[in-house]
Formats: C-alpha cells, structure tokens, sequence
C-alpha cells in the first residue's frame, strides 16, 4: 500500500523547485491584492513616479531654475525620481512582506526568504516598466534624447536595486524584532529623498556640502544613472565601488539575519 | 517515516526558558500517533517542528514523504481574497492540480456562494470548512492534526471523519487532542512529552495511562515527598 520511498521523494520535488512554485503563487496573489482585478491598478503603480516629477517641475518653472544636466527638466527630475523611488519602493515593500504574508507564513513550505524574492521580483517589474513608460514617453513628446550608454545606465539600476534589496531585507528583520523600528526608520529615510540627488547634481553644490552627501550611497546611483544617461556627463565622485559596497553589505547581513536569528516576535 | 537526530527546541517564557526538546533523537515509523503531554508541554512545538513551521535550536528533522501544514487552524487564510483565490493559492504552493483541488474543495466546503467572496466574510464555522476541505483535497503522507475543531452538523462532521479515514488508508496521522476518545479512535500508539523528552508507547493505552499518572503526581506536588 504505501508508496517507495524515492517516488514520494519525487512527489515533494527538490528545495528550488518547491522555492520557485511557493515565489510564483506569491507573486500571482500579490499583484492581484496589490493591484486589485482591474489593471487601472497596475497602471497607476506605473505612472505614479511621474506625479512627483510633475509637481518639481511645477516647482522649478516657479523659481525659473533649469536642469543641472541636459536641456529637458522633467527628463533630468525623471531619471532621478525613477532611480530614487526603486531603491525606496524597495526597502519600503521588503520592510513589510513578513507582516503582510503573516497568513500565509503558517504553510511550512512558504518561507520568509520567498516572501522577499516575490516581492523584489514585483517591484524591480513595475519600476523598470514605469522607467520605460517614463522615458520613452519624454523621448517622443519631450524631445529628450535617449540614453547614451545604456549598458552603465543598466548596471546603475541593478546596483539600485541591490541596495533596495539589503536595505529592504535588514528594514524586515528590524520590524520583526523591534517594534518602534518603523517609527525610527520612517524619520532616519524622510531626509534621504531631499539628499539623494533627485533635483540636483552634487557637482553643482558646495565641496563643503556634496562632501557630507557623497556618503548617501543613493546619490552614488542616482548619479551612476545620469552619468549612464547623459552624453558626456561624468561627476568624479561617483563610486561604483561605494554603492555596491552598500549593496552586497546589507543583503549580506539581511540574509544572515534572516537565517541565524530567531524569527521575532514584535 | 520521520526522525529526530539530536534536536533541541526552547523558548523564551518570562524571565525563564522552556525547553521542549532536550537533545532528542527518535524514529517514528509510519503508525498513527497520539501526541500526548500536559498543557504547555510543547505538543504543538514538536508538531510545528515537523511540519517544518519552525527551526529547531540544534539538531535536524528528517521527513519521508509529503507533509501537511498542522491542521486544526484556519489562520492561513488572506481575509481579504476570495476563498478560490487562497484555495488557488494552497494549490500552487504544494505543487497541486488546481482545477482538481477547486473542483473538490468547492464540493466539499458546502460553501455555496460565498466560495466566490472574500474570507473575511466568513463565520469562523465556514473557515473552518474552508480549510478542512483544502486539507482533505491534497494528499499527504503525513498529517500532523493540531486540536482539529469539529465543524458542521453532524452529516458534515460524519463526513469530514469519513474524508479522514479514507486518508487513512495510504497516509498516517499524528495527532495532538484533548479527547482520549478522539485518539482512540485515529491512532494506536503514543508519543508522550513531558519535560524536554518524548517517549514512545507501542500500544497507545500504556501512554495515556503514563500520561494520567504524570498528571496525578502534577495534581498533588506534596504526595511525591517521601
């Protein structure tokens, strides 16, 4: 009656297979609570960035400054917003995946780390097709140009998004262990939007200023990606090094906390 | 069959620490188990460490074959999607048909309409429905049974007992429940927690009767003193 074992063995399927059903079903459900049934949902995830870029540019034409780079203001705030809210959209979505799947962490086979990978997936998705959208749309209507080296402009938002996905996975861990985590990280991250480069190049600043900034390793992408974008531009401050740096450290230690320590009960 | 090789398993009660497992290396061989221990003794931990819902401190847990979720809660529902879309979910996770799961669980819940409305809309009874039927439509080899509430008139709880049964046949169970009776009638030998240990009892009756001893000497602290 009872089946060989190696054939029960095969039912239940290797460790990645079983991650990579568990991240897919994840990622069917999230974009479906997330976004609700009508894709104006999925829409509006979209064009959400360029809301922010439309209220700068409102805000620059009122003190008639013009863009540090380039000719087109909404291009130039546009690579900044879309560089910045991937990395924050990031940390901000990871800091809540285990409060938001608490349900369904009851299953044993769903584990936190999947509800990390189904999460980074959904926004790194929607960022790059509001990236896409964003620009080529500022292309054709704005007469902006395109990027001029597209491989650096690339490799910028991958390292964004490596410093989304630590940042996000050490903001997880904080919010299971520390109940008040929330409230510090919402005060630590509100300046970093006004420090990250998204209506000024550094270039343009004080050294004694963009000195100080030059630590935010957001600014270092944010730069990266209008170094990738703009046809001779080239801040020399910029560190790949620094920035990856940032990346590689706190995935590391996201991911070693989130196997090492107990699962927190805050 | 399942093994224990060395595990330890504590955890944090006030000031103190609750050891659940000391150092514990056991077998148990396909045979369906009462789980059995005074309250808190950490019935639930050690079925929550073999569904895998938990890491042990040290040790390792190895498991033959396809095992459920600890069933008897009906927590792991998203409340605010449909029961089809959590049911889809289930499916998908375990690796499931979910044509054939939907079909069964929609049969089986008995929940009309509401299968197409939201959990939160739910009374607790048809959750509980919910999740016996979704536990009922993937077969596992083993399930692990948390205080599993009976639900429904009696039609619907002779049914579910029947469902169970017939699981039965191919699959064993490990069950934790205040009913001696409920035990009797699913498992013949007992697993007994108590003290950071589990011992063994072939014939289930030896263990409850150990367990009710155990409860005594608990009962009356000063009759031990010789």
């Amino acid at each position: 009656m009872s089946a060989p074992s190696t054939d029960i063995a095969a039912r239940r399927g290797s460790p990645l297979a079983i991650m990579a059903r568990v991240v897919a079903a994840l990622l069917l459900r999230e974009t479906r609570v997330r976004f609700g049934r009508a894709q104006i949902g999925y829409l509006w995830a979209i064009i959400e960035p360029l809301g922010g870029v439309l209220v700068l540019a409102f805000a620059f034409q009122l003190i008639g400054r013009v863009p540090d780079v380039g000719q087109s203001l909404l291009l130039f705030l546009a690579i900044g917003m879309l560089g910045f809210s991937l990395q924050r959209r990031l940390t901000v979505q990871l800091g809540n995946a285990f409060d938001a799947n608490k349900a369904l962490l009851h299953f044993p086979v769903v584990k936190r780390i999947d509800t990390l990978i189904a999460r980074s997936i959904l926004e790194i998705a929607t960022s790059l097709l509001s990236m896409m959208i964003i620009i080529a749309g500022l292309v054709l209507i704005d007469g902006a140009p395109p990027p001029a080296r597209l491989d650096i402009f690339v490799a910028g938002i991958a390292a964004l998004a490596l410093l989304g996905f630590g940042l996000g996975t050490l903001n997880a861990i904080l919010n299971a262990h520390f109940r008040s985590w929330r409230h510090i990280e919402g005060l630590i991250s509100r300046p970093l939007f006004l420090m990250s480069g998204v209506f000024f190049t550094p270039v343009m600043l004080p050294s004694a200023v963009s000195d100080i900034l030059a630590w935010n390793p957001v600014l270092h992408g944010i730069e990266w990606l209008r170094y990738g974008y703009y046809e001779g531009y080239r801040p020399d401050f910029i560190s790949a090094e620094y920035l990856i740096g940032w990346g590689l450290t706190t995935t590391l230690a996201g991911l070693a906390a989130e196997r090492f320590l107990p699962p927190g009960e805050a | 069959m399942i093994r224990l090789i060395e595990v330890s398993k504590s955890y944090k009660v006030g000031r103190g620490r609750k050891h659940v497992l000391r150092d514990t290396t056991l077998t148990f061989e396909r045979r369906n188990i009462a789980v059995i221990g005074q309250n808190g003794a950490g019935k639930s931990t050690l079925l929550r460490l073999i569904a895998g819902a938990e890491r042990p401190d040290r040790g390792h847990i190895l498991t033959e074959g396809r095992v459920s979720w600890p069933l008897g809660f009906a927590g792991g529902f998203n409340a605010s999607t449909t029961g089809i879309d959590n049911t889809r979910f289930i499916s998908r996770i375990y690796g499931q048909d979910t044509d054939r799961i939907l079909d069964f669980v929609r049969d089986f819940s008995e929940l009309g309409a509401f299968f197409a409305m939201p959990v939160a809309t739910y009374s607790s009874g048809m959750r509980a429905r919910l999740a016996f039927a979704i536990s009922m439509a993937i077969s596992f080899d083993w399930y692990l049974v948390d205080e599993i509430t009976e639900v429904g008139d009696d039609r619907f709880k002779e049914k579910c007992r029947a469902a169970f049964k017939e699981k039965l046949v191919d699959a064993r169970i490990l069950m934790v429940s205040h009913s001696v009776s409920t035990l009797r009638s699913y498992c013949d030998m007992a697993a007994l927690v108590h003290d950071g240990t589990v011992t063994l009892y072939d014939d289930i009756e030896k263990g409850i009767a150990a367990h009710k001893q155990l409860m005594g000497l608990a009962r009356s602290p000063g009759s031990t003193a010789a």
